[in-house]
């Protein structure tokens, strides 16, 4: 860390006030640093893609989970149900001495089958997780009607309502007569029989007579239920007597309501919603366009455990939108999410799940988070003025008023409140305080020495100084004011460019005119004139 | 000195234009689109079915709801009786019970059930104007403790639904006609004539068979208030008793039924010729009648008024469920008055009636029912039962006492479970006197 202050370069010489300012700004810029290495390294520094990314793979990984579970037991329900039904209609055939193809044309003998098979069925509703069960015989009661090949008799029964405390069963297809012996109402949308145009279970059932159980489930796509907007999916599995003989298919039913209120999740977004497509995605074209991408087209959804639930009305183009998201358009709206396909237990089919959020709402997490890292910033930034400014006001603000002081030599009588200027005051005071005692302790000894001079010197004498000094000649003058400069006999020669012998003439010519005898005679009485002068 | 005067106006203005830039414009709202609110709904129309109300849904979710941030969460969709059996549940949390919803269709006694002080007051939401545009009797209809909880938004009778087919090739036979089922007597009288030439099958399935005998005394000039004391029926009004034997006459006899469930499904599979319940029940009803053969026949359905006492008041009964929003959070609360001035304004409303068999709620849109384009000729028959019923009948509202229906329901299980045993009875030769005096006996036990 040292080191790393050593590196970053503070220009030498400036100011406190600047060098103070740019160590704050590199301490601030290495909190914020830290504070994002810490955030990142504990995992709550992400952006809204990596976060939407991953509450959609937690909800992929449990919806598909669920899915697949649900589909497991559905298709284990579904061979003991078939097997259930062989055993009942065989049972019901020996009994009354008949092959299967008597019932055709016999409404009294299909209502007595169906009387025969009716609690097996609603056994299997209430104890499957569905909406829905139902056997297709293969057979009809009225032969000769118009499109009778697509007419099937059994009976079909849904659950009115999925709460848990209230599994109301009604006959959708069936006769009514034995579903209301059985206390069971017919559905608001009854009928006899059930048309083969509207139940592709049938046929797809119809194909995998011949092989084992385990492998003859398949479920079939989404349609919307005859007189009813509700669509459903069915689970179906053929059903064979023990002789072989093909007696129909049954299965269970799994509405787009069902899906919608027993497959919700938790979200961590509001708006978050599941999609599943049995497989089916249109794999799209090169010729450009809208039909240029897969496209998901026929889907059930569900909406989270909060509430929300949503359910796009046309085909999902499914683009990708980079980080591992998907954004889905119908071109009016778009979401973005994760799509992915999984194979079921059992049944090795292939079931497509997504998971996605309106678009916008990506977009508004994006800026709300923008926002909320710049006020982060704004927040360290700011108390960092403030306190940069407290600081300079009640740290730097002392030192530059002691230094003031210091410089006014104000050491007494005002104090900076800084403790150790405050010391530095104190100790120049007390150097002061010395230095003055000694400055005044050599003008007394200058005072005494020219005192003690002045005692030397005799008034006469020196009054004869004075007037005849006006006698002495241009040459003894300056040599004269060149001793009373305090130079050397030596200096004077080399100033005045005269000889030993030339000097001595001079001196002695000065001595005898001034009436002195000696050069420090002559330097008291020159120090007293001068003296005299500046007094003047 | 006018230089700095001006200075200050202008600092002033800015600073109120920026307050109430602020501020909204003054209008403070809870919803937000970035964050919408989601309402939970319980409702009634197309249960088993397809359901309009859904398709509303829909609309107000990609327009209205969106552009405001509400999204509407339809999570059931059932008959009235169930929706108050579940509220009732949901309150008390019972185990396996739904959330209580956030709105709900249901009878004003549903909502006295729950408590109106639970129920958001529709009169804080609507303006004065605006609910002067409901009929008055409607608004009546949803008040309970001088609050208005119950917001109409649609009213249905109850009309009679008659299979064509059947009723033409019996017409033929006994010289029976439409005129003769206008009041009770002749429907009686019809009803029998059909038990005869059917070789025994009753007339007519009963959705709401008490509703009939209220109204049958209504008619025959008895008090509605009368009827009743102790929030039950009042067994000693002899009117009450009166117009009851009429009808337990018909019913030991086999005549008529009580029906199982609706009494839609035992028309559309031959085991009656007509059905009398809710206008609404036109949603149900299939397009052909499927014997147990599998021959299949056009319907042709016919509808008419209820029938009325004769000599008597032409009265009607005044049905149907109206809205109810839970009290919960302001935003909530806002959301679901959007909602409901979306769903109640004219056009949608009339839309909406329209095609769901019920009538509108407002003025504006039953001034224009008759001018309507229905999707079928049964709709419009119903609606012109409807403009039959609006224009001659007097509308009757139905009792809303809490744990009353509960109480009928009882009695209707009790009907269904021994209707076939009175018949069989009195086939055998046990006197129509005895056994409607059983019925009798048995109504007056009814208990919740």
């Amino acid at each position: 860390m040292g080191k790393l202050f050593k590196r970053i370069h503070i220009p030498a010489g400036g100011s406190m006030k600047r060098k103070l300012f740019l160590y704050m700004l590199v301490l601030l810029i290495f909190i914020l640093l830290l504070l994002a290495s810490l955030l990142s390294l504990l995992g709550q520094f992400k952006t809204p893609k990596t976060s939407l990314l991953e509450a959609c793979d937690v909800q992929q990984a449990v919806l598909g989970k669920e899915i697949k579970t649900h589909r497991n037991s559905l298709a284990m329900m579904n061979i003991h149900f078939s097997e259930d039904l062989s055993l009942s209609i065989d049972t019901w055939l020996e009994k009354n001495n008949l092959d299967f193809s008597a019932l055709t044309d016999s409404p009294e003998r299909v209502e007595s089958l169906e009387g025969a098979i009716f609690e097996t069925v609603r056994q299997y509703l209430l104890q499957a997780e569905c909406s829905g069960a139902f056997v297709m015989l293969d057979t009809t009661v009225k032969s000769s009607a118009k499109d009778s090949e697509f007419s099937k008799s059994g009976i079909y029964l849904q659950v009115n309502g999925y709460e848990m405390s209230r599994r109301d069963v009604l006959c959708y297809r069936g006769s009514s007569t034995v579903s209301k012996a059985h206390t069971v109402m017919p559905h608001r949308k009854w009928r006899l029989e059930l048309r083969r145009k509207y139940f592709e279970a049938y046929d797809v059932a119809k194909e995998k007579m011949d092989q084992p159980l385990d492998k003859a489930c398949t479920f079939t796509d989404f349609m919307t239920m005859p007189g009813m907007s509700e669509r459903a999916m069915h689970i179906v599995i053929p059903v064979t007597g023990s002789d072989g003989t093909y007696y129909g298919a049954c299965g269970f039913e799994i509405s787009e309501s069902y899906f919608q209120q027993m497959f919700r999740q938790p979200a961590r977004y509001s708006r978050m919603f599941s999609l599943l497509s049995n497989g089916n995605i249109d794999a799209g074209n090169d010729t450009g366009g809208s039909d240029t991408h897969p496209a998901l087209q026929n889907y059930f959804a569900c909406g989270n455990t909060s509430g929300y639930y949503y359910l796009p009305k046309s085909k999902l183009s499914i683009i990708d939108y980079g980080k591992g998201l998907t954004l889905f358009t119908d071109g009016k709206e778009s979401y973005v999410g994760t799509i992915k396909t999984c194979e079921g237990y059992r049944t090795k089919e292939k079931f497509t799940t997504a998971v996605m959020l309106p678009k916008e709402d990506l977009t508004h997490e994006m800026a709300s988070t923008g926002l909320r890292v710049a006020i982060l910033i704004l927040l360290l930034t700011v108390p960092s003025i403030i306190c940069c400014l407290y600081f300079t006001n009640r740290f730097l603000k002392p030192l530059f008023y002691g230094i003031e002081l210091i410089q006014k030599g104000d050491f007494s009588t005002q104090r900076s409140n800084v403790l150790e200027i405050d010391d530095l005051m104190d100790f120049l005071s007390q150097k002061d305080g010395e230095t003055e005692k000694k400055i005044k302790g050599l003008e007394t000894k200058i005072g005494n020495l020219q005192r003690s001079r002045q005692v030397d010197i005799s008034e006469d004498d020196y009054q004869y100084f004075q007037s005849n000094f006006a006698t002495l000649t241009g040459k003894e003058k300056e040599v004269f004011m060149l001793y009373l400069d305090g130079k050397t006999s030596k200096q004077i020669q080399e100033i005045c460019s005269i000889s030993a012998n030339t000097l001595k003439y001079h001196n002695a010519n000065i001595y005898s005119k001034l009436g002195i005898n000696s050069r420090k005679q002559l330097l008291a009485y020159a120090s007293k004139m001068r003296d005299e002068k500046t007094r003047s | 000195m006018k230089k700095k005067l001006l200075l200050i106006i202008a600092t002033l203005a800015m600073i109120t234009t920026l307050t109430v830039w602020i501020s909204g414009c003054g209008e403070k709202t809870q919803l937000d689109p970035d964050k919408p609110v989601t309402l939970s709904l319980w409702h009634v129309y197309g249960e088993q079915a397809d359901s309009p109300m859904n398709r509303l849904v829909d609309e107000f979710n990609s327009t209205v709801g969106k552009e405001k941030g509400v999204v509407i969460s339809t999570t059931l969709m059932t008959n009235a009786s169930q929706i108050g059996e579940n509220l009732l549940d949901a309150q008390a949390e019972k185990p396996g019970a739904l959330d209580m919803p956030d709105l709900f269709f249901c009878h004003n006694s549903n909502a006295v059930e729950i408590g109106t002080e639970n129920l958001v007051d529709w009169e804080k939401d609507f303006t004065k104007d605006e609910l002067d545009d409901f009929l008055p009797d409607f608004l009546a209809d949803g008040m309970s403790d001088d609050t208005l909880t119950v917001l109409p938004v649609t009213k249905s009778t109850q009309l009679l639904f008659i299979n064509v087919t059947e009723f033409e090739r019996f017409s033929k036979t006994t010289k029976v006609s439409y005129d003769d089922l206008a009041t009770w007597d002749g429907f009686f009288d019809v009803a029998g004539k059909y038990y005869q030439w059917s070789g025994g099958k009753p007339f007519c399935a009963l959705d709401f068979i008490l509703r009939a005998t209220d109204l049958n005394a209504i008619s025959g000039g008895a008090s509605g208030d009368d009827l009743y004391k102790n929030d039950w029926y009042n067994f000693s009004n002899a009117a009450l008793k009166k117009s009851w034997m009429q009808f337990a006459n018909a019913l030991v006899r086999g005549h008529i039924v009580v029906s199982d469930l609706y009494s839609n499904t035992q028309v559309m599979t031959g085991e009656v010729a007509s059905g009398m319940g809710s206008s609404a029940s036109i949603l149900y009803y299939n397009d052909v009648v499927i014997y147990p053969d599998n021959t299949t026949e056009n319907m042709d359905l016919q509808v008419l008024p209820m029938p009325y006492a004769k000599g008597g008041e032409k009265v009607a009964t005044q049905a149907g469920v109206g809205l109810c929003a839970l009290k919960t959070t302001a935003a909530k609360e806002e959301a679901a008055s959007l909602f409901a001035h979306w769903l109640t304004e004219p056009a949608r409303n009339l839309d909406f009636a329209a095609e769901t068999g019920y009538m509108p709620v407002t003025y504006e849109a039953l001034k224009v029912v008759g001018d309507y384009n229905y999707k079928n000729d049964a709709y419009a028959r119903l609606f012109a039962a409807f403009e039959k019923v609006q224009d001659s009948y007097t509308l009757v509202r139905e009792p809303a006492f809490a744990g009353f229906y509960g109480k009928v329901g009882n009695f209707y299980t009790y009907l269904r479970e021994n209707q076939g045993n009175y018949a069989a009875r009195f086939k055998s030769g046990v006197s129509a006197k005895k056994l409607t005096d059983e019925t009798w006996n048995a109504f007056r036990k009814a208990r919740g």
